[in-house]
């Protein structure tokens, strides 16, 4: 107790480390707006300027770079339908709706204070899971991810809107699409018709740009006007962006709720960013009383993956102090610049090094504060470009994707998928189809064949028999079980009231 | 020795000058570092750290791209389908010879042909036990009635082969798990549904300090962990062995793509060199705990074109070890002999002497390119022949010769 409380010191009171993290926000808010740059290369890039560093202030320049590239990333997401980062692109479903409707401010005061509390209630609960850190992590092997996964798809039938075929059909083909790639554990070729830029699957980012950014911006240029389409006066408003962080609180049980789930997710090496948010925004949706309005502008739609993208940083952070296991690939570029400054992550950690585990605690507690504070400095400002001229925006937001779209794997044949995959999503906006199960499919569909190929490997077919795996299936058993039940009293009432 | 210490020489004066006025071509320029794993495995580190002192020694902006997949082939192929201007090297597991050695799908490169950089550390292989196993030596694994089970990476890949290779020499009675990148199966083992893993002792290295797993058998080494040579029973698993502790000798390579023009492949090379003695690099290799022991340029490619020239006994075990079928062989090697008007010739795959009889029908023969007959085969032609070891006189199914 008494280390957190003086490591809580050593973090506010020195200006150096204050000074580092003034600077490393902003950073970190840059790598994330811009899409296709992300955390990743963030750090990459910064690594050099550490060298000579003490240690733990290069630690905490990476660390606060690194945690709140997510908080940046809504940005793009909400006001063009593009995603700043993977772990972003959730917040397209409902964020960039929200921009329509002219509340652009208040979706981005909410990515803001989901991101904020996200980060800070992830590490307050990772600093509670200390003691009981290593049974957590290790209780979920390749049956559980297998499990987890096939959780995730169940949402696409929460995700479908009106019609569950349309959902089952857009997610199926999403899953299909996940299967081009080298078979993971055979390096055979499937679909991939020898084009070096498939071997590594369909890229997420080009898939969401594909699927929203390109028909959202046709769309507007088919309709003229700019993206809000309201007819009140352009306002420079940031009495809209506190009510959006007003909504975070609004919506606290589901705040909390996911800020837990994603840094657990973070906590397991393995499943990712992108897995992490889409399963909030799915468990938002189901929980939801009124699931309809998803898709429509639902506030609940930001602050679900905002929280979560934001609190599995420090999820990940945990594995890679104790174990010297890298929770993300994010963390496994920090963890090399970690042992290059001197700070050697292992279970020796937890014996001599603790006040070094606090202060990291601390600076991304603190440095997700700090980025709340930088960005709603800008926040109002950025909530006016959605009063742009549609002529104006356009050209911007579609370089803007097929620049993303380039960046995220350096790959030009992006660029022609995001031309393909553009077209398809065109046909789904302009016939209501939802397209969020696509994305579903396309992320979580390669997670649960690995896993379980693995599973298989460990246990034979007998797999899911293991307590944890039953517990599992109850759970995925009992979503759909309910999303039913909940159809047929809907389906009820329809009838009742004869609408 | 003394060759050696001239070579040497020449060697750092060349890595001196280059660091003296970087290269012309190069600055300002940005060279693109495939890596074939994700982020933060030892592939990684080395090439991070060699990147930027490559950086320094080049003058050119160095970018590490992770290329991740099937077991480092992906990596590879990229890097053999890059273009071949300098402006492209690659790092990826030395097992990858095996694959090419057995014809694995998903092959699209050529190691031959790779413009060869070096190669930054010898990395023996070791066997380790995870502690929530159970088993603490390699006596314990073997007195075991039941098989127990080992992650490995992808089918193809380089520590599936070598766990299979040391499987099939050891007799060992243990069950292979394929899927396993990265530290997922270190993670496996802390969750006890491993036992084991075949693996680079760097690599692994931390694991076992962390008190997660022992070493438990080592291929190579400084005999602080029982050696596989004095475990192994038979001929056959001998021969296993030393092979295994062949390629470990090549750790970490790095290579351009093949048909980089040969002036840059120079300067790459002396870049490459004078980082790897550069006394700052050897100082941050020392904090990261990761050895150094390299070796440059046309040592490298001898290295690796031994490696792929193998007899067809060896390839034999190694296709039996992972299960694959024996395929044709293809070695590069100079014409011994040339008889009865090219219809006979002899040549050596790996320690075998092999005779073929080359038909005038079947098989195609290019010398220097150009489609020819076999009467215009000569003793001492280098030629890349491909044989089915299986056939009626080892017949060639194509021969591509030069001189």
């Amino acid at each position: 107790m008494d280390l957190m409380l003086s490591s809580f010191l050593t973090v506010v009171t020195s200006p150096s480390l204050m000074g580092l993290m003034l600077l490393a926000v902003p950073i970190g808010l840059f790598f994330g707006a811009i899409p296709g740059l992300g955390g990743k290369l963030g750090v990459v890039l910064l690594i050099p300027f550490v060298f000579g560093m003490e240690p733990i202030a290069g630690a905490v320049f990476l660390l606060a770079m690194h945690a709140v590239v997510h908080t940046g990333g809504s940005i793009p997401s909400i006001l063009f339908g593009v995603p700043g980062t993977g772990p972003d692109a959730a917040t397209i479903v409902d964020g960039f709706p929200m921009a329509k409707r002219g509340e652009a401010g208040r979706a981005l005061g909410a990515s803001l204070g989901a991101s904020g509390v996200g980060g800070v209630i992830g590490a307050i609960f990772l600093a509670a899971m200390l003691p009981i850190l290593r049974p957590v992590v290790l209780a979920f092997s390749p049956a559980e991810f297998f499990l987890l996964a096939l959780f995730g798809i169940t949402f696409i039938a929460t995700l479908s809107g009106a019609s569950l075929r349309k959902g089952l059909l857009v997610g199926m083909f999403g899953l299909m699409l996940s299967f081009v790639a080298l078979d993971p554990h055979t390096g055979t070729q499937r679909y991939t018709h020898d084009m070096l830029f498939l071997w590594d699957g369909v890229d997420v980012i080009t898939a969401v740009l594909g699927l929203f950014a390109i028909p959202e911006m046709i769309g507007l240029g088919a309709k003229g006007g700019s993206i809000a389409q309201t007819t009140t006066v352009a306002r420079y408003s940031i009495a809209q962006v506190l009510d959006g962080i007003v909504d975070v609180f609004r919506h606290f049980g589901l705040t909390l709720r996911t800020s837990v789930i994603g840094a657990v997710i973070g906590m397991i090496p393995g499943l990712g960013g992108d897995a992490a948010s889409w399963i909030c925004y799915g468990h938002a949706v189901q929980s939801s009383k009124t699931p309809e309005r998803f898709g429509q502008g639902a506030v609940e739609g930001v602050i679900a993956p905002e929280t979560a993208n934001n609190s599995k940083e420090g999820g990940s952070l945990l594995p890679t102090l104790f174990f010297g296991v890298p929770g993300s690939s994010g963390m496994a570029i920090l963890l090399g610049a970690f042992i290059m400054l001197g700070i050697k992550p292992g279970p020796a950690m937890a014996l001599t090094g603790m006040e070094t585990v606090w202060i990291l605690i601390w600076t991304l507690c603190v440095s997700n504060l700090l980025a709340v504070v930088v960005f709603l400095a800008m926040a109002p400002a950025f909530g006016m470009l959605v009063y742009v001229r549609g002529a104006l925006i356009i050209p911007f937001v579609v370089t803007l994707s097929f620049l993303g779209a380039f960046l995220s794997h350096g790959a030009w044949e992006n660029i022609v998928l995001l031309c393909v995959l553009g077209v398809f999503g065109v046909f789904l906006r302009k016939h209501r189809w939802p397209r969020p199960p696509f994305i579903i499919g396309l992320v979580l569909g390669p997670i649960a064949e690995d896993s379980l190929h693995k599973a298989m490997g460990i246990w034979g077919p007998t797999f899911f028999l293991r307590p944890q795996s039953l517990a599992m299936i109850a759970l995925i058993v009992g979503s759909i079980g309910y999303y039913f039940w909940r159809r047929k009293r809907q389906a009820a009432i329809e009838v009742q009231y004869d609408v | 020795m003394n060759k050696l210490l001239k070579l040497t020489v020449l060697g750092l004066v060349l890595g001196l000058a280059t660091t003296a006025h970087a290269s012309e071509f190069y600055k300002g320029k940005t060279v693109t570092y495939i890596v074939a794993t994700s982020p933060g495995g030892g592939y990684d580190t080395y090439a991070r750290l060699i990147g930027r002192y490559l950086e320094k020694h080049l003058g050119a902006r160095v970018l590490i791209k992770n290329i991740p997949g099937a077991g480092h082939i992906v990596g590879a192929n990229t890097l053999a389908a890059s273009k071949a201007d300098g402006l492209t090297i690659g790092t990826f597991n030395t097992g990858l010879i095996y694959a090419q050695i057995l014809k694995h799908e998903g092959v699209q490169f050529d190691l031959r042909e790779f413009a060869w950089i070096g190669k930054a550390a010898a990395d023996p292989r070791t066997l380790v036990l995870g502690t929530e196993s159970g088993l603490k030596t390699y006596d314990d694994l073997t007195a075991l009635a039941k098989p127990v089970k080992f992650a490995t990476s992808g089918v193809g890949s380089a520590s599936y082969t070598d766990t299979q290779l040391l499987r099939s020499a050891l007799d060992l009675n243990i069950e292979v798990v394929p899927g396993f990148n990265g530290n997922e199966g270190e993670l496996a083992m802390m969750r006890g549904e491993i036992a084991g893993q075949v693996g680079s002792t760097s690599s692994l290295k931390s694991f076992v300090d962390n008190g997660y797993g022992t070493f438990a058998l080592a291929l190579g080494g400084d005999g602080s962990v029982p050696e596989a040579n004095s475990k192994v029973k038979t001929e056959k698993g001998r021969a296993i062995i030393s092979l295994v502790e062949a390629m470990a000798v090549l750790g970490r390579l790095t290579a351009a793509p093949a048909g980089t023009p040969a002036d840059r492949v120079a300067e790459l090379r002396a870049a490459y060199q004078a980082a790897l003695t550069d006394a700052d690099l050897l100082a941050d290799a020392k904090k990261l705990d990761i050895p150094i022991e390299p070796a440059y340029g046309d040592t490298v490619a001898k290295l690796v074109g031994d490696a792929l020239n193998q007899s067809p006994e060896t390839v034999a075990i190694i296709a039996g070890a992972v299960n694959a079928e024996a395929k044709d062989i293809t070695v590069k090697t100079p014409l011994e002999a040339v008889d009865d008007g090219g219809k006979i010739i002899r040549f050596k795959s790996g320690d075998a002497e092999i005779e073929a009889k080359v038909s005038g029908s079947r098989t195609a023969i290019t010398i220097d390119g150009a489609q020819a007959d076999r009467k215009l085969l000569k003793p001492g032609m280098i030629c890349e022949i491909t044989y089915d070891p299986q056939s009626d006189k080892n017949e060639p199914k194509t021969m591509a010769c030069k001189g």
